[in-house]
């Protein structure tokens, strides 16, 4: 009996030893598409979004669209975050106002990461993933997530020509191409022109992008003749920080070898860069997305001579003598006046793009385990198209599909953001109401130019990790409160995200 | 490191790509420094305060349950007050700029171990004490009587009497705070979050941050061999128990 114990440890202890690996998740020789366009399509998918405010409605629009070319076909969409609750406020004149309060927090976001991590490793999961909240690159790492390229490759149906082929040049790493864009938020520069002299216009319309190097350059003679009276840039430090880390991430952290790079003196000379624009007063103090309802005329009356801007905004700076243009106010004061710069770009020449993960922009991914891979592919490549242009979730960005970001340009220049062509089609309105007038037309090439040339100038993929991210963020106040150096800060955090590198 | 659910048999690679990681590399590093460390300072410190506090009399039941309250305070509810000790605008930081020394960053920085085992010993005394009294109060009194009639001092006695008679419980009290510097993460975890500094980053972080980052193979690799790394020290300590049990 002793024998046969000591028989079946040692089975248990050599079984314990050996594991399993796993192989490539797919196989281009094969990868499942429908071959045939009129190849009728069925079976069910399931559709996962952390979002519930924006991509939810989006993708349950667009299932419904889907299933109704495809009956044979269920769609389940879910979301994890919270609804967002909607408050009546009233403000200090005794009117009311609705405001609209969501309740997602850091760690709902991990909850959400948690759970699905735990589904996809258990070997289940569903079928598409929305890159809104995913650490992508793990799961690809982890072979949890499907190499798009041989879909790509293999569908007769589907042609990179029809999309910004840049985006997804960039986005493939030598593992493969694991999230499928289906539009990119970014933001770009825009400065006052009342602030600047003729030349300093001519320098800032060059186009291309620019480094923070070059705007103060430019900048700060123009503040300092107007006696300071005018404000250089409408963020406050840790803002700044954070467009400039995310311009130098791709220099701090290596995701590919899992290494960082705190410790060079970039890091330090950015914090110190970041410390002497607060200190010449080129800062503010929460303005931007942190602003305070009683200090909103003083905010919109004030002048600044740089702004960073969401793209969804862009059109506005090409329809300003419109009356009826759709208007945003950003808390970034007097916008009369403004003229496109570029994109903020590194010392180094890098001009990155953030996809998902938090970085804005919309991607999806197919999970390596789903049994659906061909339909999820069919069901992304119909996200992507211009067939879906008219759901309102699908504006906000700026498409990846070329017919799509026509049809979005067009929306823009004829004010009808919001309203579907096909219903107005459907009204029976004169069709003069559909077409563009030559000042339309003007204003849409101009914008259509103008998001070619800031796409065309992205050099390299951004990846956004939460944790890296909450870490940094979380560490960089130590900093501007002065309790910690620039140097102490880099060296802590190049061995607390070499750690996370590396485990 | 590749797919762990549907995949390929992977042989030993596993475990071989967990000895080479880094990350793993630090966790083992520091927990046995850990180990090494808070162990016998909680030895002799439960040791040193059972010793004084046996020939008490009436107070010995009030200092026993004064060391034991730590025993029965949540972690959770803990961690706040370490918190508010340790942080860098915390009470020891204030009461050090109240006599002219600059602050210290004690959760961050290579103060982290100090602040942990300062932690784990006052977590742990009480119960390390009461095993330890309970040695004491054991030992017969007449090998006393015997030594001081034969002249032998106190230091003698100790060596000669106390430790030999407290071997089997030593090795229990051994055993017992081996298993508790293991369970330390906790308090690690609440107070410094999942990427502590790099001096007080142990095994468990990086189990549990494998398991958040999805990594199975290595973190089934990780606790394979600390299963069985626990299962040999508990074997020896048991072996060793008994071995001073006979003697």
């Amino acid at each position: 009996m002793k024998k046969f114990f000591v028989t079946v440890g040692i089975a248990a202890m050599a079984f314990a030893f050996t594991a399993c690996g796993g192989g490539n998740a797919t196989n281009s020789a094969t990868v499942p598409i429908f071959a045939a366009d009129d190849e009728p399509l069925s079976g069910n998918l399931t559709v996962s979004t952390f979002d519930t405010v924006m991509l939810r409605p989006f993708l349950e629009s667009a299932a419904e669209l889907f299933t109704e070319m495809h009956p044979d076909v269920t769609i389940t969409v879910d979301s994890f975050s919270a609804p967002p609750e909607i408050q009546t406020i009233e403000n200090e004149d005794g009117t009311t106002m609705q405001v609209m309060r969501t309740s997602e927090g850091p760690q709902e976001r991990r909850d959400y990461v948690n759970q699905i991590s735990t589904d996809l490793m258990g070997g289940r999961g569903p079928d598409i993933l929305a890159m809104d909240m995913l650490p992508f690159y793990r799961y690809a790492r982890m072979g949890q997530l499907v190499d798009l390229r041989p879909f790509m490759e293999h569908d007769p149906n589907f042609d990179i020509n029809d999309y910004r082929a840049n985006i997804f040049d960039l986005l493939t790493t030598d593992t493969g191409l694991f999230k499928f864009p289906i539009n990119i938020d970014f933001q770009y520069i825009t400065f006052d022109s009342t602030l600047f002299t003729p030349a300093q216009q001519n320098a800032l319309m060059a186009g291309g992008a620019f480094t923070i190097q070059e705007l103060l350059e430019l900048g700060s003679p123009a503040f300092h003749a107007a006696n300071e009276e005018h404000n250089m840039f409408s963020m406050a430090d840790f803002v700044m920080f954070r467009h400039l880390f995310h311009l130098y991430q791709n220099h701090f952290i290596n995701f590919e070898t899992r290494t960082a790079n705190f410790t060079d003196g970039v890091f330090v000379d950015m914090l110190n860069m970041i410390q002497n624009m607060d200190d010449q007063g080129y800062l503010q103090d929460g303005t931007f997305g942190n602003v305070r309802i009683g200090g909103m005329e003083v905010v919109e009356m004030d002048r600044f001579l740089y702004k960073f801007n969401p793209s969804f905004l862009l059109f506005q700076e090409f329809n300003r003598d419109d009356p009826d243009r759709l208007g945003f106010f950003m808390g970034q004061g007097v916008t009369d006046d403004d003229m496109v710069a570029g994109l903020l770009g590194n010392s180094l020449g890098d001009v990155p793009f953030a996809l998902g993960e938090r970085g804005g922009g919309t991607a999806f991914g197919i999970n390596s385990n789903s049994q659906n891979q061909a339909l999820a592919w069919e069901f992304i490549k119909f996200l992507s198209s211009d067939a879906l242009i008219d759901l309102a979730g699908g504006v906000m960005g700026i498409p990846l599909h070329i017919g799509a970001f026509e049809e979005s340009a067009w929306r823009n220049a004829s004010n009808h953001m919001f309203t579907p062509r096909r219903l107005i089609e459907d009204s029976g309105a004169p069709i003069e109401y559909l077409e563009l007038n030559a000042t339309q037309l003007a204003r849409k090439q101009a914008y259509i130019e103008t998001v070619d040339g800031f796409i065309n100038s992205f050099t390299t993929f951004r990846i956004t990790d939460a944790l890296i991210e909450e870490m940094i963020f979380s560490e960089i106040g130590e900093f501007f409160n002065g309790e910690i150096s620039a140097e102490d800060l880099a060296r802590n955090l190049q061995s607390r995200i070499t750690l996370v590198l590396n485990e | 490191m590749t797919r762990p659910v549907g995949g390929e048999f992977a042989g030993l690679s596993n475990y071989i790509d967990l000895l080479q990681s880094p990350a793993y590399q630090l966790g083992l590093r520091n927990t046995v420094v850990f180990m090494g460390l808070s162990v016998p300072l909680n030895m002799l410190l439960s040791l040193g305060a059972a010793m004084l506090i046996k020939d008490m009399g009436k107070f010995k039941p009030i200092f026993v349950l004064i060391f034991l309250i730590p025993l029965v305070i949540p972690s959770g509810a803990m961690v706040f007050f370490w918190r508010m000790m340790f942080s860098r605008n915390g009470f020891i930081n204030n009461i050090f700029d109240m006599v002219g020394l600059d602050g210290i960053n004690w959760l961050n920085s290579e103060y982290a171990m100090l602040t942990l085992l300062i932690i784990f010993v006052w977590k742990n005394l009480g119960f390390n004490l009461v095993l330890f009294l309970s040695g004491l109060s054991n030992i017969p009194k007449e090998y006393y009587e015997a030594a001081k009639v034969d002249g032998a001092n106190a230091l003698y006695t100790l060596r000669k009497i106390t430790f030999p008679c407290l071997l089997p419980i030593t090795v229990i009290v051994l055993l017992m705070s081996v298993i508790n510097s293991f369970k330390v993460f906790r308090e690690v975890y609440l107070l410094m979050g999942s990427h502590p500094h790099e001096s007080v980053y142990m095994l468990q972080h990086f189990m549990n941050n494998n398991f958040h980052s999805l990594n199975y193979p290595r973190l089934t690799s990780a606790a394979t061999l600390l299963s069985i790394a626990m299962v040999v020290i508990t074997w020896g300590l048991l072996w060793l128990e008994r071995k001073a049990s006979h003697e």
